[in-house]
């Protein structure tokens, strides 16, 4: 029961202007590197990509903002972080859990 | 403005492995409770030690819930019985219904809402404020009455008298079967499957009736039926008794003293504390430390991987029941060192209704939030109970309104309910330890004990709503 410990994020280092996105990245239809927690502040703006290489919806629950993501392709997500907790980011089609987001005050 | 986008790893990796069993206990959940951050653990904690040692100064000195006077407050006919009855009977057909003929999705249907939501943790806090309302909508009493009515009709003087309940049965029916609830919303792989849910619901109102046939309708209820058991505990604490045909009005709590402790009241309120426990327990990083490795000693035992799941939750929790029940054990056990020597087991029962506030402060803490949000949900579902897009009483649309009330409200509510329970198990120990003891120097005496077992329970409850336990 070894989980991958070297999972890490895709963050370009190199454009510095740009703020960093967290990425969520799915392979196989599950989250690589185990469940990230994306963590924001209240009233924040929520902004994150999934990269996956299957085709699903991406339902963020709680805030109930889908979005599609085709095999290969990505999703960019940003709304305003308007209510606090712990959210479960899912592919809604397979029903796996590929994040958390939390909002907190 | 603070701009924290950050991605936790390492750990989070490691629980991911149980994280769809872990992180979320069910489907059902679309939010989870942030954790009570420091300054109010610190506050929590602060609060409830000065109210202990404020509490042993000021409190009474003579017994004075033991035996209270009860108000008549208003009658309550015999039709509104059989028609509580009657809609108790209809929600649980549709309940079954929906789980069967409609969509197999647990957030689309109205059965697993209704159960783990509506059933169990909407009305322990019903219970609180309005008294034993299942009582009257209890739908397998219901049943039950109904047909012991139609026998006596048909068969006439000829029916056979209920057998005795065995004493040494005590309530450890109810213990098994509040575990069991827990076992299935925690441990069970199919949890959140509607059919499978309300199978297990007839089956549970099968053995019911069956134990009512055997026992007498009223026996049953009050001893073997562990739902009637369990709200009916919650309800002792409010200042609304239903009996005989009327409404009484007393003072909250009261009705805990009454609580008769035969066998097996302790160990069902270990397991409503414990099992409580084990939810929140569950969700932190403790417990995702230690449960792949209980999940693949399971597996190499040569279980399938969810079974091996299965196992690994059921030891967590037989093992957090097993340690409330031997925090309290060892409570009692300081108590027989002072005065008269008190037996254990005799101290043991006359203490057990103490425990009854700290169960639902902890089915409060743990719960309320999905009460708040998911509760809403009973709109949509009641409109579309079977999930294909039908709108029966026009509100199927309706949404969950997640900003009702904030995170930290919903932290207020949280170690509010903890400090009231422990306030109220402190009374209800102090008044039952003024009755039993002949002097008053070794009640007192007695309750440092008391006192020690009630801050050790509501410490637990804030540590594991805490971002310490949680992460």
């Amino acid at each position: 029961m070894g989980p991958d410990e070297t999972a890490t994020t895709e963050t370009q280092v190199a454009e510095p202007a740009e703020p960093e996105v967290p990425t969520v990245e799915v392979q196989g239809g599950k989250p690589k590197g185990g469940v990230q927690r994306l963590e924001f502040g209240s009233g924040d703006q929520v902004r994150f990509k999934v990269e996956s290489d299957v085709a699903d919806e991406i339902h963020v629950h709680g805030y109930d903002v889908a979005k599609d993501v085709e095999a290969g392709g990505s999703a960019t997500f940003a709304f305003k972080g308007t209510i606090e907790g712990r959210f479960e980011v899912e592919l809604e089609q397979r029903g796996v859990q590929i994040a958390e987001l939390e909002v907190s005050p | 403005m603070r701009q924290r986008a950050a991605l936790v790893l390492g750990a989070v990796a490691a629980a991911a492995l149980i994280a769809p069993a872990g992180a979320w206990a069910h489907g059902l959940v679309g939010r989870q409770d942030l954790p009570i951050p420091r300054w109010l653990f610190a506050w929590g904690a602060a609060v409830v030690l000065v109210v202990s040692f404020v509490a042993l100064a000021v409190l009474w000195a003579t017994p004075r819930l033991q035996q209270v006077q009860e108000r008549r407050l208003l009658g309550v006919p015999r039709a509104l019985e059989v028609v509580a009855g009657g809609l108790g009977v209809a929600a649980f057909a549709v309940v079954v219904y929906a789980g069967f003929a409609g969509t197999q999705s647990a957030t689309a249907n109205l059965a697993p809402t209704v159960i783990y939501v509506a059933f169990w943790v909407g009305l322990p806090m019903l219970s609180l404020l309005l008294g034993d309302v299942f009582r009257a909508f209890n739908p397998w009493r219901a049943l039950g009455r109904g047909f012991g009515w139609a026998a006596r009709r048909i068969g006439g003087e000829g029916m056979p008298e209920p057998m005795a309940y065995p004493e040494r049965l005590g309530r450890w029916p109810a213990a098994v079967g509040v575990f069991a609830f827990a076992w299935v919303e925690l441990a069970y792989a199919q949890r959140d499957d509607p059919s499978t849910l309300v199978t297990l619901a007839l089956v549970y109102a099968a053995v019911q009736l069956v134990g009512m046939s055997l026992y007498g309708v009223e026996r049953w209820c009050d001893r073997g039926d562990a739902f009637s058991v369990y709200f009916g505990l919650f309800a002792r604490l409010s200042p609304l008794h239903w009996r005989d045909g009327a409404v009484y009005g007393r003072p909250p709590l009261s009705g805990a003293p009454r609580l008769s402790p035969v066998p097996g009241t302790v160990a069902l309120l270990c397991v409503m504390i414990g099992t409580t426990s084990f939810d929140g327990f569950s969700q932190g990083t403790t417990w995702s430390s230690i449960a792949p490795d209980l999940q693949s000693f399971f597996a190499d035992l040569g279980l399938a991987s969810d079974h091996a799941l299965e196992a690994a939750f059921t030891v967590g929790l037989v093992g957090v029941c097993l340690a409330v029940a031997l925090l309290y054990r060892l409570g009692v056990a300081g108590m027989h060192t002072v005065g008269e020597h008190k037996s254990t087991e005799d101290l043991s029962h006359k203490f057990a209704h103490t425990l009854v506030p700290i169960a639902l402060a902890y089915v409060i803490a743990h719960y309320f939030s999905l009460a708040a949000y998911q509760g809403q949900a009973l709109a949509s579902l009641a409109s579309d109970p079977l999930g294909d897009g039908s709108d029966v009483l026009g509100t199927a649309s309706a949404t969950i309104d997640y900003q009702w009330i904030t995170a930290t409200g919903i932290w207020y509510v949280q170690v509010g309910a903890l400090v009231l329970g422990h306030v109220s198990g402190l009374i209800l120990a102090h008044d039952r330890a003024l009755a039993i003891y002949s002097r008053a120097r070794d009640a007192t005496r007695s309750q440092y004990w008391m006192l020690a077992v009630m801050v050790a329970f509501t410490s637990l409850g804030l540590w594991l709503l805490s971002a310490a336990a949680q992460q």
